[in-house]
């Protein structure tokens, strides 16, 4: 909100204070409602504009969410068997494709080799103590 | 993608729900039978509906690479379901996509075939500046900010996996985001979340994406 009133701002007496009185609107009550009014209607006015969108910050409509069933449910994988580097032997080939995460500088791999076919597309896992899920 | 999965003090198991939406995964979780979009980590229907998981970056790319970057590493130990899943399958330009969605609004994606042109991007999306680096021997694609201490950094390719940026001359490794060499040597790049994805998966899901050509600088 914009600051209406200057610091030190004083009610200063008029000349006339006798039959003006009773009309009298201090000045900085005015401005506070022209100010108001102005903020008000600003909004309005745009709305009235032809042909543009109102620019207020609108919702962005929600796509439908309509899935199709293919199969049934999964269970939920968890409980990975986990293997250190060095542990690893041929079978993991140099030129496959792994989806690679750190979290809390802890780094494990996720072979794409593991995850296809639709039971294993989602590995429910933890990783530098936070519990994630990887996806494929 | 990679979630986190404590919502509200919760933890939650994912599961695949046998469903699709938009030809992409819906999952559900077993602990409050939400089921949740995968691509987009919301809550589409259930008593979490609305509720948005926090993504967290990840790299697609070659064991090789990864173990090299990342020598303490470890690995899940699943018996394996396929074994087309190579750098070789991404060697098919034009059938995939890096795309990443702008601050849960504006998709992008680059093609493959574009990476493979333009391995290092600087980029200009919605007025937020990223970069967007592609390693073609690992099919590595990863994307930062661009922006440090305020300041918009513009860098230049070295080599497969590493660049340096224009005002300060410093060394980083082109893939992890971190600076090597230089005035801002330990500086990290903060990351941002893109996946690679089948190029029609990526445009169904995402009606309203805009593909990327080319960089700004």
């Amino acid at each position: 909100m914009p600051r209406i009133l200057d610091e030190g701002c004083q009610m200063r007496s008029l000349p006339n204070t006798s039959r003006q009185s009773r009309r009298y609107t201090p000045r900085w009550l005015r401005t506070l409602g022209v100010l108001l009014l102005v903020t008000i209607s600003m909004p309005v006015v745009l709305m009235l504009l032809p042909g543009d969108e109102p620019k207020l910050p609108l919702q962005k409509s929600e796509p439908e969410f309509r899935p199709i069933r293919l199969l049934k449910e999964f269970p939920a994988i968890t409980d990975v068997p986990i293997l250190q580097a060095d542990e690893v032997d041929d079978e993991l080939t140099d030129n496959e494709l792994v989806i690679g995460v750190v979290v809390n500088e802890e780094a494990r791999a996720y072979p794409i080799n593991m995850l296809t076919g639709p039971k294993r597309e989602i590995i429910n896992d933890t990783l530098g103590g936070r519990p994630i899920a990887a996806t494929w | 993608m990679v979630y986190t999965t404590n919502v509200d003090g919760q933890i939650l198991h994912l599961a695949v729900s046998g469903m699709l939406w938009r030809r992409s995964l819906v999952m559900v979780d077993k602990q409050t039978g939400t089921r949740w979009s995968h691509l987009l980590g919301k809550a589409m229907k259930g008593p979490l509906k609305g509720t948005r998981l926090q993504a967290i970056p990840c790299s697609m790319t070659t064991w090789s690479a990864w173990k090299r970057e990342h020598p303490q590493t470890s690995v899940i130990n699943l018996t394996k379901t396929s074994k087309r899943y190579t750098s070789e399958f991404y060697r098919r330009p034009g059938s995939f996509v890096f795309g990443w969605v702008h601050e849960g609004e504006q998709a992008y994606a680059a093609g493959l075939d574009v990476l493979l042109q333009q391995p290092l991007m600087n980029l200009m999306t919605e007025g937020a500046p990223v970069l967007l680096t592609f390693n073609p021997a690992s099919t590595e694609a990863n994307l930062f900010s661009r922006t440090i201490d305020k300041q918009t950094m513009t860098f230049e390719r070295i080599s497969e996996s590493r660049m340096k940026d224009e005002a300060t001359e410093t060394v980083w490794n082109s893939q992890t985001g971190t600076a090597l060499e230089g005035p801002l040597a330990g500086r990290q790049l903060k990351r941002l979340v893109g996946i690679m994805s089948y190029t029609r998966a990526w445009e169904i899901f995402h009606p309203e994406n805009r593909m990327i050509t080319e960089q700004v600088q």
